[in-house]
C-alpha cells in the first residue's frame, strides 16, 4: 500500500461514514478541495461503495410478496392462538402419558393400552373432514363468498384480487372458484385471481395445475408459473394465453352465480348455490353499481385508516356498515373498528368492538386477533 | 463529495415506526403487514448480502418479522424501526450460520470433501454480472464480523451508532470492523483487476 502523507485522510472515511458532522465536516471539505490525496481517497472510497453496491440483492414479485405476507401473517396469528400454556400442558400430558403406557406395558396390561390408542386412532380417522381445506386472503379488495353443494365446494369471486391456497383435494371432491365470467377448477395448489367489472382480468398460479373455464372457450389447464391474462379491455375476451398454458379437450362450463353479496369469511357454510352446470353467467351491469359505491366508500375509510385518523375512519367504517350492511367488506369494517378504538387508547371500546365482530361473525378471518382484544390483558 | 443518506424513514402512511411497533406490542397483526410492506426488501437484502444461502433467505425474512412481533415490546421508540429490525435479522443469521456451521462439521466429519456454505450452481454463477460477481466475491472474503459491520454501515447506510446496536457491540468495534473490512476490499478489488487485466490477451 503507498504511505499516506496527509495527516487528516483517515477523516475521508469518517466522512463518508457520516461521522462528521457540522464544523468538522465542512473543515475537512474545504481541506480536500486543496489536497489531493484526500480527494484521491474520497474517490476511491466512493468506488468502492458503488462497486460493493452492485452486490446481488434477491428481488421478489408482487405475487411472492403477497405470499410471504400472508405467511408471516398466518404464523403470527398461529402462534396467537396456540399459546405457551396448552403446549406446555400438552407437553406435561404427554410427558406422563409415555411413562404410564410404558407401565401399562410391563404390568402385561399391553391389550388395554393398544385399544385404547386404537379408539383414539379411529377417532381421528372418522373425523378427518372430506371437505378440502382452504384459505382465500384477501389481496385488493376481493369480494368473495363460500358455499358447500354436496361433493363440491365453491368460492364465489365477484370482485377484486384474492390470493388461494387449496391444499390436496380429496378423489370424489371437486373445488371450484367461481368468476363472474366463468369458473377455475382446482386439485390443491396456490394461486391468485383478479376479478374486475364482472370479468376476470388474470389468474396467476404457483402451485399444482388449475383449470380455467371461461363463458364460451376452451378449458385452458394452467401450471405453477403461469399466467393468463385478458389484455386490454374485459370486453376483448381472450386476447393472450399463457405462453405454455394447453387447452383441453373438455367442454367449456359456465356457472351462474347468485350476486346478493355474503359474509368473506373463511369458513364454509352449507348453502346450495347456481344453477347446473352450462347456464349463462348472470353477471350484469346492475349489480356492479352499488358494489362500486360500496367499493368507494370502503377505500375512502380505508384512506382515512392508514393516514392514522382513526375518529374519522372508524366513523367511516361505522357508516360503512350501515349504509352496505350485506357488502363482504363489512366484515373487516367491523374489525377495523376495533383496531381504530384500540389505536386512540380505548381499549374497553376496542374490547366491545371486538366483541360484537366474534358474535357477528364466529369464524371470521380475524377471529385470532379480535379474541386477543376482546380478552382484557390479566393483572 | 457525497454522503450516504442516513436512516432514511420510509413512511408510506401517517403512521411512524415507533407507534407501528406500539400497535405490534399490542399484538395487532395489521401492525405486522404494515411493518413488513415497509421493511421487506431492507430486511431481504441485508440477509442476502450476509452469506445465506438463496434457499434459506425466506425463511429468516420469516423468522425476522415473527421474532419482531415477540420483541415488539422492547422496541425502545426511536424514530425508523429499521435498524431495530436489521438487528434482528443479525442476530437470526448469526444463529442460523452457527446451525449451518455445526451441520457442515458433521458433513465434513464424514466426507472428505471440505463443506463450502457459499458454493454457487454453474446457472447461478452465469447468472452474475460481472460487477455483481465481484462485489459479492469480496463480500465473501470477509470475516462475518467485519462483514455485518460493512453491510449495515456501508451498504444499509446506518450510523455507527446504529449499527452497534443491532449488532450489540460498541460504536468504536464497529467503526474498526468497518475500516479493517475496507482494507480488505481494497485490496481484494485491487488484485482482482489485476488478475483480470493479466488474463485480458
Amino acid at each position: 500500500m503507498n504511505a499516506q502523507k496527509c495527516p487528516r485522510v483517515w477523516e475521508a472515511e469518517a466522512i463518508e461514514d457520516g461521522r462528521l458532522v457540522d464544523a468538522d465536516r465542512a473543515s475537512y471539505e474545504r481541506h480536500a478541495a486543496a489536497c489531493a490525496e484526500c480527494r484521491r481517497e474520497l474517490a476511491v472510497l466512493g468506488e468502492m461503495r458503488a462497486t460493493m453496491g452492485c452486490a446481488p440483492a434477491p428481488v421478489r414479485t408482487p405475487l411472492q410478496r403477497r405470499a410471504e405476507r400472508a405467511a408471516i401473517l398466518r404464523r403470527a396469528n398461529g402462534a396467537y392462538m396456540h399459546d405457551d400454556a396448552p403446549r406446555a400442558r400438552r407437553r406435561l400430558s404427554f410427558a406422563l402419558a409415555v411413562p404410564l403406557l410404558v407401565l401399562l406395558g410391563f404390568a402385561g396390561r399391553g391389550r388395554l393400552a393398544r385399544r385404547h390408542l386404537d379408539v383414539a386412532l379411529g377417532r381421528a380417522a372418522s373425523s378427518a373432514a372430506p371437505t378440502p381445506r382452504f384459505e382465500v386472503l384477501d389481496a385488493r379488495g376481493a369480494v368473495w363468498s363460500t358455499a358447500i353443494d354436496g361433493a363440491v365446494s365453491r368460492v364465489s369471486l365477484r370482485a377484486g384480487v384474492a390470493s388461494f391456497h387449496v391444499e390436496q383435494v380429496a378423489p370424489g371432491r371437486r373445488f371450484l372458484v367461481a368468476l363472474p365470467d366463468g369458473e377455475l377448477e382446482v386439485r390443491g395448489t396456490r394461486f391468485v385471481v383478479d376479478v374486475e367489472g364482472g370479468s376476470t382480468r388474470s389468474v396467476e398460479v404457483t402451485e399444482g395445475l388449475v383449470a380455467l373455464r371461461l363463458t364460451g372457450e376452451t378449458e385452458l389447464l394452467l401450471r405453477a408459473g403461469e399466467r393468463w391474462s385478458v389484455a386490454g379491455s374485459a370486453a376483448a375476451g381472450w386476447t393472450s394465453t399463457p405462453p405454455s398454458a394447453t387447452t383441453s379437450s373438455q367442454p367449456t362450463t359456465a356457472l351462474a352465480l347468485p350476486l346478493a353479496p355474503t359474509s368473506a369469511t373463511r369458513a364454509t357454510s352449507t348453502t346450495s348455490i347456481g344453477a347446473p352446470d352450462g347456464a349463462p353467467s348472470t353477471t350484469g351491469s346492475s349489480a356492479r353499481g352499488p358494489a362500486s359505491r360500496a367499493s368507494e366508500r370502503y377505500a375512502e375509510a380505508i384512506g382515512a385508516y392508514r393516514a392514522g385518523a382513526y375518529a374519522r375512519a372508524d366513523a367511516l367504517f361505522a357508516a360503512f356498515v350501515l349504509d352496505f350492511p350485506g357488502d363482504p367488506s363489512c366484515e373487516d369494517a367491523a374489525f377495523l373498528r376495533a383496531i381504530c378504538h384500540q389505536r386512540m387508547g380505548d381499549d374497553a371500546g376496542a374490547a366491545t368492538l371486538a366483541r360484537a365482530y366474534l358474535t357477528r361473525y364466529p369464524a371470521g378471518l380475524r377471529r385470532p386477533e379480535a379474541t386477543r382484544i376482546a380478552t382484557p390483558p390479566g393483572p | 463529495m457525497t454522503a450516504m443518506p442516513r436512516n432514511r424513514t420510509a413512511q408510506a402512511s401517517g403512521v411512524g415506526d415507533a407507534e407501528l411497533i406500539a400497535h405490534l406490542a399490542r399484538g395487532e397483526m395489521t401492525a405486522l403487514g404494515q411493518l413488513y410492506d415497509r421493511y421487506d426488501g431492507d430486511v431481504r437484502r441485508l440477509i442476502a448480502r450476509l452469506g445465506v444461502r438463496d434457499g434459506d433467505v425466506d425463511d429468516l425474512v420469516q423468522a425476522t418479522f415473527l421474532d419482531a412481533l415477540k420483541s415488539a415490546a422492547r422496541f425502545d421508540g426511536r424514530e425508523s424501526a429499521k435498524p431495530w429490525l436489521l438487528g434482528i435479522a443479525v442476530m437470526l443469521v448469526r444463529r442460523h450460520r452457527r446451525s449451518v456451521a455445526r451441520l457442515a462439521a458433521r458433513i465434513a466429519a464424514w466426507a472428505a470433501e471440505p463443506f463450502r456454505t457459499n458454493a454457487r450452481t454453474p446457472e447461478e454463477l452465469a447468472e452474475r454480472t460481472q460487477d455483481a460477481d465481484r462485489a459479492q466475491r469480496a463480500l465473501e472474503s470477509l470475516s462475518p464480523k467485519k462483514r455485518e459491520a460493512f453491510v449495515l454501515v456501508v451498504l444499509e447506510g446506518m450510523t455507527g451508532e446504529a449499527a452497534a446496536r443491532a449488532l450489540g457491540i460498541p460504536a468504536p468495534t464497529v467503526g474498526t470492523r468497518v475500516h479493517h473490512a475496507r482494507k480488505e476490499i481494497r485490496e481484494f478489488l485491487q488484485l482482482d483487476g489485476q488478475q483480470r487485466r493479466g488474463s485480458e490477451p
